[in-house]
């Protein structure tokens, strides 16, 4: 599963399990974001785009726990691009809170997307509080990279998601500031 | 074109760390977020129904 003694080492920490997890909750996240948008139909508005980047950001805390070992600097990533894409997510919310307002988007399961974002985001800053705790003694990092198949497998599709939303961005704005409520993409226009 | 360069910076960081650069990583990750504050303050303008 690893290569040389202190990847051994840093692949046996229950963290190293949790946060292969938490990087793969991510990236379902993402994969249904685009779900919502290819198959679904649904145009990312500029919040809905600066909420999957948060999002990324997010994951590139985990997947650096993963590939360098658990680190005080990779959970601070985590909370610090929590916090930067909650308050994008809380915005969201706060412009639809009113009465009568039907949101952005469709709902899943009850909610909608920004809700659960704003929900990813707080729950991202609780594990990582809590992982903070259980890593207190081994927050040293590996210091060199940790190759496993599962955590390479998951770190490139984190980057594949990361190409996929350039595309996304490329194709729904240009090169010009993007819009609030995109109706289409550049070519449709 | 706003929101453009945090992806770009945050994909580079998702890269690095797959190619095992940890410093390109969080160098990477650090010039994303602020890209990404800039776009905030860019996007975030819409006049609220709410009081605050």
């Amino acid at each position: 599963m690893s290569n040389g003694s202190g990847s051994m080492k840093v692949t046996s920490y229950p963290s190293y399990l949790l946060n292969l997890l938490a990087l793969a909750g991510i990236c379902v996240t993402l994969l249904a974001a685009f779900f919502f948008q290819l198959v679904m139909g649904e145009i990312p508005c500029p919040l809905c785009m600066l909420q999957r980047i948060g999002l990324i950001l997010v994951g590139l805390g985990f997947a650096m726990n993963v590939r360098f070992g658990p680190s005080a600097v990779h959970y601070a990533v985590v909370i610090l691009s929590a916090m930067t894409g909650a308050g994008v997510s809380l915005r969201q919310v706060l412009l639809h809170i009113a009465p009568g307002d039907a949101g952005f988007g469709s709902a899943v399961f009850g909610y909608h997307m920004y809700t659960w974002g704003f929900i990813a985001f707080m729950g991202s800053i609780i594990f990582s509080a809590v992982m903070l705790i259980i890593d207190r003694n081994h927050l040293g990092g590996s210091g060199h990279p940790v190759r496993t198949a599962l955590g390479s497998v998951l770190i490139g599709l984190l980057v594949l998601l990361a190409l996929g939303n350039v595309a996304s961005d490329v194709l729904t704005c240009g090169f010009a500031p993007c819009v609030g409520d995109p109706q289409g993409y550049i070519f449709q226009r | 074109m706003i929101i453009l360069p945090s992806i770009i910076f945050a994909t580079l960081a998702a890269f690095m760390t797959l190619r095992g650069n940890r410093k390109l990583a969080l160098a990477s990750w650090a010039i994303a977020v602020v890209c990404m504050l800039g776009a905030m303050q860019y996007h975030m303008d819409d006049v609220m129904t709410i009081s605050l």
